[in-house]
């Protein structure tokens, strides 16, 4: 007997018997063959049931309540780099620190992921351009000194 | 072990610029570079003034630095409270949380860039 499956919205098939677990029969996949008036539950029907004890049980629940504690906003780390290092990138990091605090406070807590990364990288930029600044600024006053110390011969 | 030794890095990093920014003036000495944003726009960042503070701060004159830099001697209390809090996030989220208020970073956001928009306006 041909079977016909309904996948995701999708009609696949037709299929033999035996070939229904490779194509992708589930429990709560909607079946149809001649005869039928219409679609049922897998689940539903006797003739399938031996090929349905042949699957695994569903994956326990595993959506998790969002965490307690919200992702790492940067919040501190932006204000010292405003602060200190001479580059406004620490004041994009505070936008985004807000933005951090927002998403988590109305339980998108991937989305407070997503600004705690972009937090991040705004104010590790901003520390690196002035910590690069200040070495190569270092490099140019040691070069400076050792011309000027040669030029004395 | 490597947390170990980040804080020690930080924090052997903070006593060296502590030493260097307190015996050294930067108005003086040419050894510290200028904000590389202030030269190359010719306006001043919200950071401006800062190691001319933190030099005047570490001499005890808050007077000075508040001249050099008024944000940095606002935020400083500000830094070292939240890192605090940071610091027992784990063990406190709420504290966190309740600290970390979007309104209060948005305040804060507002303070820096009017901060900003005044001292190169009216030459704070």
């Amino acid at each position: 007997m041909d079977y016909y499956l309904l996948i995701g919205g999708l009609k696949k098939g037709p299929f033999g018997f035996e070939e229904l677990l490779q194509n992708g029969l589930t429990a709560d996949v909607l079946v149809w063959h001649v005869g039928m008036t219409d679609w049922r539950k897998a689940s539903e029907m006797e003739e399938l049931g031996e090929l349905l004890a042949q699957l695994p049980p569903p994956p326990p629940n595993t959506s998790v309540a969002s965490p307690s504690v919200p992702p790492k906003s940067w919040l501190v780390e932006s204000i010292l780099v405003t602060c200190l290092c001479c580059l406004p990138f620490g004041v994009v990091g505070i936008v985004y620190a807000a933005k951090v605090d927002s998403a988590f406070n109305s339980g998108r807590y991937n989305d407070a992921l997503h600004y705690s990364q972009t937090a991040k990288n705004w104010t590790l930029w901003g520390f690196f351009v002035a910590l690069g600044c200040i070495v190569l600024y270092l490099l140019f006053l040691g070069m400076i000194a050792l011309i000027g110390s040669q030029s004395l011969y | 072990m490597t947390k170990r030794w980040k804080y020690l890095g930080i924090g052997g990093g903070m006593i060296l610029a502590g030493v260097v920014y307190y015996t050294l003036s930067p108005t003086s000495s040419s050894l510290f570079p200028k904000c590389p944003f202030f030269v190359w726009t010719g306006w001043k960042c919200p950071g401006c003034g800062s190691q001319r503070a933190v030099h005047a701060l570490l001499h005890g004159d808050v007077a000075a630095a508040w001249g050099y830099n008024a944000l940095l001697v606002v935020s400083l209390p500000i830094i070292i409270g939240l890192f605090y809090v940071e610091s027992i996030r784990a063990k406190y989220p709420k504290l966190y949380i309740r600290v970390h208020q979007p309104l209060f970073i948005w305040i804060y956001f507002f303070i820096v860039i009017a901060w900003w928009l005044c001292r190169n306006w009216m030459g704070w």
